[in-house]
């Protein structure tokens, strides 16, 4: 027998990962799945998730495994997540600090591992990559072209009187 | 692959032949092609697009996305200030990402959670169609909704009355009377409303507003008005009233008080240019736990502890008077005792610095923050916490903590970001109050790097040895604390903990002072700091020498003090508190 707070994960293409099982605990997908699985020494596969997004998801994990207290603590009159994790901290802007590829497929791993915070943190970062910016500088920013049709370019010019009346 | 590429080939066929006989082409063909070739730009653009990392991402983290563009309005101008919580957000921040291409437009559209906030203008209110729409785009949901100096008429339309969950006018330019009018309008799903007027210019007008068409209404906010509101209020719980202008003022919002059985929480600011009613009337206000008075004169602030049948048994007060009013004359030295009855359990004196906000802009070199002055003590079934300039409190600190009965018992007291280098005198005032405690066993020293960056280990807010009071002093720990706030506002200002190297904190000043013999009634001296620093085992060691018990900890975060459950206010915004406020 191996060590029982700690597991393999193997990623997409075949990587190995022996992490703590607290830390990928803050997967609730994992979480679930040590829990089914119970005391065994078998790998546990990540399908969708190759190895270099593998390795930035648990840098994550392992950075915030003490913050589990703070976000699961009672939710305070009402729902509005919005206005307590309002800050994106300085390590996690930095942690975010890759090519957009990269960071994008973060960020779809954190959903299927289904990590909230690192998704929570994730779209923050994309957010205030868009505040503030034209549609055009949108575009230059993500490699987007404009694909509108024509009807949907005379709903955009009647949007931006609104915008021109703030 | 293969495929692609003949499909490619024949297409590329095809359009050099089109080219080529366009001219002996009908119009209506020709335009009938030209549609089509737009189509098929449009839907190559589109699968274009659909290859960029950000577009595959699965609509629901789109939309997440979008949910965190939109600004919470900052409440710059403090109109919304002292408030509660609020969602109200800017939702026409969206507009450029939802006018980036068709699949970002389309997750825009398709989901009305991310319009549910109105925020408009006066300008934007008059254009044609624009709040119809954004209304439209939020379907049924429930609505925050933000007016700015906007024309209500142009909006709340009866649809959108019933919808609104939470109204704020701001800079309100109009009559009693219309208002009057809108509160007669059903506002069903209301709990949420604050109304604030210009402050340069006066409101005519005494009639009183009827908010009886609001039955869900929790929060209550009204700000710089000359009218007031009549009726049974049965479901407010948070009222705050603030610079009201009106006749017989005390004596209205007394009566109106009276109407709200279950008010929870109140706040009085800055109403003092009216007289008080001289035989106030106690109310029954059982549920009534929490009472902010900032910048109210005593008076004033006498008047409502008899509205308010204070003390008593469950309550938390708090008398914020950081400096434009005068509070002169009022009883300090009974506070304490009456106001943390039976033995208080804890009591911290805290300094919080305090930026002038109108000195934000100047280039001068007198922007230092200001300091507050606060004390705060609790027992079982009372809180109390006055808040002053601490050049002022500091002069009154003897009076309000020191010999008092309540404190008698007192065995813990904790000094909160007061470091001693900020003011010799206060430091001595603290010193001599703190010998003054009988029962005082342990004493707590918290320093927050985050707001004093040089602070360093001293006991000189310690008794000394040659203070006479100090004869008979059961003080014999001392717990000095060192750190960065956890708050996410501190770690946003100051850099993440984790980033900083940890750095040596010097422990040359306690040695000096213990050398000093005026500290050789300590027998336990423990030193806890966050991760951020170290302490060398020599420094411990020599301290050693000194004091028998000196151990140092690493500690997760800087202690705070658990407050009763009473002074917890669940629908507090950090950002729009007062200053010093315990909510």
């Amino acid at each position: 027998m191996g060590d029982s707070n700690r597991l393999t994960l193997v990623a997409s293409d075949g990587g190995k990962f022996v992490v703590d099982k607290e830390v990928v605990q803050m997967s609730v997908l994992l979480k679930n799945m040590i829990e089914d699985l119970g005391e065994t020494d078998e790998s546990i596969p990540i399908p969708n998730v190759t190895s270099p997004v593998l390795t930035k998801v648990i840098e994550f994990c392992e950075n915030h495994r003490t913050d589990a207290a703070r976000t699961d603590g009672p939710n305070v009159d009402g729902d509005d997540a919005r206005m307590r994790t309002a800050v994106v901290s300085d390590w996690d802007r930095q942690f975010f600090d890759v090519d957009q590829d990269l960071m994008f497929e973060i960020i779809v791993a954190a959903n299927y591992l289904d990590i909230k915070s690192l998704v929570d943190v994730g779209c923050k970062v994309v957010a205030d990559m868009i505040k503030g910016k034209s549609p055009q500088e949108i575009r230059d920013l993500f490699d987007i072209v404009n694909d509108f049709s024509p009807e949907e370019e005379a709903a955009l010019r009647k949007e931006n009187e609104w915008a021109n009346d703030r | 692959m293969e495929e692609h590429l003949k499909t490619k080939a024949r297409v590329d066929s095809v359009l050099r032949e089109l080219q080529a006989h366009a001219g002996e082409m009908s119009s209506s063909m020709i335009w009938e092609l030209h549609g089509l070739m737009l189509e098929t730009a449009t839907a190559l653009l589109r699968a274009s697009n659909y290859k960029q990392p950000l577009l595959r991402l699965p609509n629901e983290i789109l939309g997440q996305i979008m949910d965190y563009i939109p600004d919470l309005r900052e409440d710059k101008e403090d109109n919304l200030r002292p408030f509660w919580r609020s969602g109200a957000a800017d939702t026409l921040m969206l507009l450029p990402i939802s006018q980036t291409c068709h699949r970002l437009r389309a997750v825009a559209l398709g989901d009305p959670l991310l319009w549910r906030h109105i925020y408009a203008t006066c300008l934007l209110a008059g254009t044609d169609g624009c709040i119809e729409e954004l209304v439209s785009r939020s379907e049924e949901l429930p609505l925050t909704i933000v007016l700015m100096n906007a024309d209500p008429s142009l909006i709340l339309s009866p649809k959108v009355c019933i919808r609104a969950q939470e109204l704020h006018m701001v800079h309100m330019d109009m009559t009693v009377y219309i208002l009057h009018t809108f509160f007669q309008l059903p506002w069903p799903e209301l709990q949420v409303l604050s109304l604030t007027h210009s402050e340069e210019t006066t409101w005519n007008g005494d009639n009183f507003i009827s908010l009886s068409q609001a039955p869900r209404l929790r929060y209550l906010h009204l700000q710089h008005l000359s009218t007031f509101v009549s009726g049974e209020m049965p479901s407010l719980t948070h009222i705050s009233l603030s610079m009201l202008h009106l006749r017989d003022c005390h004596a209205r919002m007394a009566a109106f008080l009276s109407s709200c059985p279950n008010l929870v929480n109140v706040t009085l600011d800055r109403m003092n240019h009216h007289t008080t009613p001289r035989r106030p009337q106690p109310l029954v206000l059982p549920r009534l736990k929490r009472i902010t008075f900032h910048d109210m004169t005593t008076p004033v602030i006498q008047f409502y502890l008899t509205v308010f049948s204070c003390p008593r048994p469950g309550l938390a007060l708090q008398i914020l008077s950081p400096g434009e009013v005068p509070l002169r004359r009022f009883p300090l030295a009974n506070l304490l005792p009456q106001y943390a009855r039976g033995a208080a359990s804890s009591l911290a004196i805290s300094g919080h610095l305090q930026q002038d906000e109108e000195d934000t802009d100047d280039d001068d070199d007198d922007d230092e923050p200001k300091l507050l002055l606060s004390v705060t003590a609790y027992s079982e079934t009372n809180a109390f916490r006055i808040c002053r300039p601490y050049e002022v409190l500091m002069q009154h600190l003897h009076r309000i903590v020191a010999g008092e009965s309540s404190l008698a018992n007192l065995r813990e007291v904790c000094i909160v970001n007061v470091p001693v280098s900020y003011s010799a005198r206060l430091t001595d005032i603290i010193s001599s109050v703190l010998a003054s405690l009988p029962a005082l066993e342990t004493l707590t020293v918290v320093l927050d790097h985050s707001q004093f960056a040089r602070a360093r280990p001293n006991l000189r807010n310690l008794p000394r040895s040659s203070d006479l009071s100090l004869k008979g002093t059961r003080l014999r720990t001392v717990r000095l604390v060192h750190g960065f706030s956890k708050h996410p506002i501190s770690e946003h200002q100051s850099g993440s903990p984790s980033e900083r190297p940890s750095v040596k904190l010097p422990l040359s000043k306690v040695l000096a002072q213990l050398l000093s013999r005026q500290y050789d009634y300590l027998d336990a001296l423990i030193l806890q700091t966050t991760r951020h620093f170290h302490i060398d085992g020599s420094d411990l060691e020599e301290v050693a020498e000194h004091i028998p018990t000196v151990r140092h900890e690493t500690i997760d975060a800087l202690p705070s003090m658990k407050y009763p459950d009473f002074c917890y206010e669940p629908a507090s915004s950090s950002k729009t508190a007062f200053p010093a406020s315990l909510w």
